[in-house]
Protein backbone atom coordinates (compact mmCIF):
# COMPACT_ATOMS: atom_id res chain seq x y z
CA UNK A 1 0.00 0.00 0.00
CA UNK A 2 1.25 3.42 -0.80
CA UNK A 3 -0.87 5.44 1.61
CA UNK A 4 1.32 8.00 3.30
CA UNK A 5 -1.00 10.08 5.41
CA UNK A 6 -2.16 9.05 8.81
CA UNK A 7 -5.58 7.48 8.70
CA UNK A 8 -8.34 9.26 10.55
CA UNK A 9 -10.05 7.47 13.41
CA UNK A 10 -12.97 6.52 11.14
CA UNK A 11 -10.60 5.11 8.54
CA UNK A 12 -8.82 3.11 11.23
CA UNK A 13 -12.15 1.84 12.52
CA UNK A 14 -13.18 0.75 9.02
CA UNK A 15 -9.88 -1.08 8.47
CA UNK A 16 -10.17 -2.76 11.88
CA UNK A 17 -13.76 -3.84 11.21
CA UNK A 18 -12.80 -5.20 7.78
CA UNK A 19 -10.07 -7.30 9.39
CA UNK A 20 -12.44 -8.42 12.16
CA UNK A 21 -15.00 -9.49 9.58
CA UNK A 22 -12.42 -11.56 7.71
CA UNK A 23 -11.11 -13.15 10.90
CA UNK A 24 -14.62 -13.92 12.12
CA UNK A 25 -15.73 -15.45 8.81
CA UNK A 26 -12.60 -17.61 8.75
CA UNK A 27 -13.26 -18.74 12.35
CA UNK A 28 -16.93 -19.47 11.56
CA UNK A 29 -15.85 -21.61 8.57
CA UNK A 30 -13.20 -23.42 10.63
CA UNK A 31 -15.43 -24.20 13.61
CA UNK A 32 -18.28 -25.33 11.37
CA UNK A 33 -15.81 -27.94 10.09
CA UNK A 34 -14.82 -28.88 13.66
CA UNK A 35 -18.53 -29.17 14.48
CA UNK A 36 -19.71 -31.10 11.42
CA UNK A 37 -16.87 -33.36 10.26
CA UNK A 38 -16.79 -35.48 13.46
CA UNK A 39 -20.60 -35.78 13.31
CA UNK A 40 -20.48 -36.85 9.66
CA UNK A 41 -17.83 -39.47 10.47
CA UNK A 42 -19.84 -40.66 13.48
CA UNK A 43 -23.02 -40.93 11.40
CA UNK A 44 -21.28 -43.36 9.03
CA UNK A 45 -22.20 -46.05 11.56
CA UNK A 46 -21.25 -47.26 15.04
CA UNK A 47 -19.01 -50.02 13.68
CA UNK A 48 -17.00 -47.76 11.35
CA UNK A 49 -14.73 -46.35 14.07
CA UNK A 50 -13.52 -47.65 17.46
CA UNK A 51 -15.41 -46.49 20.54
CA UNK A 52 -12.59 -44.21 21.78
CA UNK A 53 -12.43 -42.40 18.46
CA UNK A 54 -16.21 -41.99 18.42
CA UNK A 55 -16.06 -40.43 21.89
CA UNK A 56 -13.43 -38.01 20.59
CA UNK A 57 -15.70 -37.17 17.64
CA UNK A 58 -18.54 -36.43 20.06
CA UNK A 59 -16.39 -34.10 22.19
CA UNK A 60 -14.94 -32.32 19.14
CA UNK A 61 -18.39 -31.94 17.61
CA UNK A 62 -19.82 -30.47 20.83
CA UNK A 63 -16.92 -28.04 21.30
CA UNK A 64 -17.06 -27.03 17.63
CA UNK A 65 -20.81 -26.43 17.84
CA UNK A 66 -20.58 -24.29 20.99
CA UNK A 67 -17.69 -22.18 19.66
CA UNK A 68 -19.51 -21.78 16.33
CA UNK A 69 -22.62 -20.47 18.08
CA UNK A 70 -20.57 -18.02 20.15
CA UNK A 71 -18.84 -16.81 16.96
CA UNK A 72 -22.19 -16.36 15.22
CA UNK A 73 -23.42 -14.25 18.15
CA UNK A 74 -20.27 -12.10 17.94
CA UNK A 75 -20.71 -11.80 14.17
CA UNK A 76 -24.31 -10.73 14.66
CA UNK A 77 -23.16 -8.10 17.20
CA UNK A 78 -20.60 -6.79 14.69
CA UNK A 79 -23.26 -6.56 11.98
CA UNK A 80 -25.66 -4.75 14.32
CA UNK A 81 -22.92 -2.27 15.26
CA UNK A 82 -22.24 -1.59 11.58
CA UNK A 83 -25.95 -1.35 10.68
CA UNK A 84 -26.50 1.29 13.36
CA UNK A 85 -23.91 3.59 11.80
CA UNK A 86 -24.88 4.43 8.20
CA UNK A 87 -21.42 5.67 7.15
CA UNK A 88 -19.76 2.48 8.38
CA UNK A 89 -22.49 0.41 6.74
CA UNK A 90 -22.06 2.20 3.40
CA UNK A 91 -18.29 1.88 3.32
CA UNK A 92 -17.88 -1.60 4.79
CA UNK A 93 -20.54 -3.02 2.50
CA UNK A 94 -19.73 -1.02 -0.60
CA UNK A 95 -20.41 -2.17 -4.17
CA UNK A 96 -17.24 -4.29 -4.34
CA UNK A 97 -18.27 -6.25 -1.23
CA UNK A 98 -21.85 -6.69 -2.53
CA UNK A 99 -20.46 -7.95 -5.85
CA UNK A 100 -18.10 -10.35 -4.06
CA UNK A 101 -21.00 -11.67 -1.98
CA UNK A 102 -23.09 -12.36 -5.07
CA UNK A 103 -20.14 -14.03 -6.76
CA UNK A 104 -19.38 -16.14 -3.66
CA UNK A 105 -23.02 -17.27 -3.33
CA UNK A 106 -23.11 -18.16 -7.04
CA UNK A 107 -19.88 -20.17 -6.81
CA UNK A 108 -21.17 -21.88 -3.67
CA UNK A 109 -24.35 -22.83 -5.54
CA UNK A 110 -22.30 -24.23 -8.45
CA UNK A 111 -20.22 -26.25 -5.98
CA UNK A 112 -23.40 -27.71 -4.45
CA UNK A 113 -24.82 -28.60 -7.88
CA UNK A 114 -21.54 -30.30 -8.89
CA UNK A 115 -21.51 -32.22 -5.59
CA UNK A 116 -25.12 -33.37 -6.05
CA UNK A 117 -24.40 -34.31 -9.69
CA UNK A 118 -21.44 -36.43 -8.60
CA UNK A 119 -23.66 -38.06 -5.97
CA UNK A 120 -26.37 -38.81 -8.54
CA UNK A 121 -23.77 -40.28 -10.93
CA UNK A 122 -22.31 -42.50 -8.21
CA UNK A 123 -25.62 -43.55 -6.65
CA UNK A 124 -26.22 -46.60 -8.93
CA UNK A 125 -22.78 -48.00 -8.04
CA UNK A 126 -22.15 -46.93 -4.44
CA UNK A 127 -24.51 -46.96 -1.49
CA UNK A 128 -24.57 -43.40 -0.17
CA UNK A 129 -25.96 -43.16 3.38
CA UNK A 130 -28.59 -40.43 3.75
CA UNK A 131 -27.64 -38.79 7.04
CA UNK A 132 -23.93 -38.18 6.28
CA UNK A 133 -24.85 -37.05 2.78
CA UNK A 134 -27.34 -34.45 4.00
CA UNK A 135 -24.90 -33.20 6.63
CA UNK A 136 -22.15 -32.93 4.01
CA UNK A 137 -24.45 -30.96 1.71
CA UNK A 138 -25.34 -28.61 4.56
CA UNK A 139 -21.66 -28.21 5.45
CA UNK A 140 -20.70 -27.45 1.85
CA UNK A 141 -23.67 -25.11 1.46
CA UNK A 142 -22.47 -23.00 4.39
CA UNK A 143 -18.71 -23.34 3.91
CA UNK A 144 -18.41 -22.81 0.17
CA UNK A 145 -19.84 -19.24 -0.05
CA UNK A 146 -17.83 -18.15 3.01
CA UNK A 147 -14.57 -19.56 1.67
CA UNK A 148 -15.19 -18.21 -1.83
CA UNK A 149 -15.90 -14.76 -0.34
CA UNK A 150 -12.68 -14.82 1.69
CA UNK A 151 -10.72 -15.93 -1.36
CA UNK A 152 -12.24 -13.27 -3.64
CA UNK A 153 -11.67 -10.58 -1.00
CA UNK A 154 -8.06 -11.60 -0.38
CA UNK A 155 -6.78 -8.26 -1.65
CA UNK B 1 -14.30 -8.98 -11.61
CA UNK B 2 -11.48 -6.85 -12.92
CA UNK B 3 -11.40 -5.57 -16.43
CA UNK B 4 -8.09 -5.79 -18.29
CA UNK B 5 -9.42 -3.40 -20.94
CA UNK B 6 -10.17 -0.64 -18.43
CA UNK B 7 -7.27 1.68 -17.67
CA UNK B 8 -7.40 4.25 -14.91
CA UNK B 9 -5.40 7.26 -13.79
CA UNK B 10 -6.39 7.17 -10.14
CA UNK B 11 -2.86 6.99 -8.83
CA UNK B 12 -1.69 9.96 -10.92
CA UNK B 13 -4.73 12.08 -10.07
CA UNK B 14 -4.36 11.27 -6.38
CA UNK B 15 -0.66 12.12 -6.44
CA UNK B 16 -1.39 15.47 -8.14
CA UNK B 17 -3.73 16.34 -5.27
CA UNK B 18 -1.61 14.69 -2.58
CA UNK B 19 -4.54 12.49 -1.56
CA UNK B 20 -4.26 9.09 0.06
CA UNK B 21 -6.43 6.15 -1.02
CA UNK B 22 -8.29 6.53 2.29
CA UNK B 23 -9.05 10.20 1.61
CA UNK B 24 -10.44 9.42 -1.82
CA UNK B 25 -12.40 6.48 -0.39
CA UNK B 26 -13.99 8.74 2.22
CA UNK B 27 -15.05 11.24 -0.45
CA UNK B 28 -16.82 8.66 -2.60
CA UNK B 29 -18.20 6.47 0.24
CA UNK B 30 -16.31 3.21 -0.25
CA UNK B 31 -13.56 1.39 1.63
CA UNK B 32 -9.88 2.10 1.04
CA UNK B 33 -9.48 -1.46 -0.19
CA UNK B 34 -12.03 -0.81 -2.92
CA UNK B 35 -10.06 2.22 -4.15
CA UNK B 36 -6.91 0.10 -4.02
CA UNK B 37 -8.47 -2.69 -6.10
CA UNK B 38 -9.83 -0.19 -8.66
CA UNK B 39 -6.40 1.44 -8.90
CA UNK B 40 -4.74 -1.94 -9.53
CA UNK B 41 -7.36 -2.90 -12.13
CA UNK B 42 -8.63 -5.80 -10.01
CA UNK B 43 -12.12 -4.34 -9.60
CA UNK B 44 -14.08 -2.50 -12.29
CA UNK B 45 -16.33 0.11 -10.63
CA UNK B 46 -19.95 0.70 -11.58
CA UNK B 47 -20.77 3.70 -13.75
CA UNK B 48 -22.11 5.49 -10.67
CA UNK B 49 -18.93 4.96 -8.65
CA UNK B 50 -16.77 5.92 -11.64
CA UNK B 51 -18.75 9.17 -11.95
CA UNK B 52 -18.42 9.85 -8.21
CA UNK B 53 -14.66 9.36 -8.43
CA UNK B 54 -14.43 11.70 -11.42
CA UNK B 55 -16.55 14.24 -9.55
CA UNK B 56 -14.27 14.02 -6.51
CA UNK B 57 -11.29 14.82 -8.74
CA UNK B 58 -13.28 17.53 -10.53
CA UNK B 59 -12.58 16.08 -13.98
CA UNK B 60 -14.71 14.33 -16.65
CA UNK B 61 -14.96 10.57 -16.17
CA UNK B 62 -12.95 9.87 -19.33
CA UNK B 63 -9.98 11.64 -17.72
CA UNK B 64 -10.04 8.99 -14.96
CA UNK B 65 -11.05 5.84 -16.84
CA UNK B 66 -10.45 4.85 -20.44
CA UNK B 67 -10.71 1.72 -22.54
CA UNK B 68 -7.42 0.04 -23.29
CA UNK B 69 -8.22 -0.52 -26.97
CA UNK B 70 -11.10 1.76 -27.91
CA UNK B 71 -12.56 0.64 -31.23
Amino acid sequence: MNDKATLSSLEKEIETLEKSRRRMLLSVALFMLVWFVPQILESLGPETFPRGLRALFAVLGAVGGIVWMVLMLRFHRLQTKVRNRPELQERLNDERILQLRREAVYRGWVTMVVLVAVGVALAPFVEIPGQPLLMTLLLVGVEAPILFFLWLDRG
Amino acid sequence: MGHPELNNRLKVLRAERDWTQAELAAQVGVSRKTINTIERGVFAPSAILALKIAQAFGVPVEKVFELNNPS
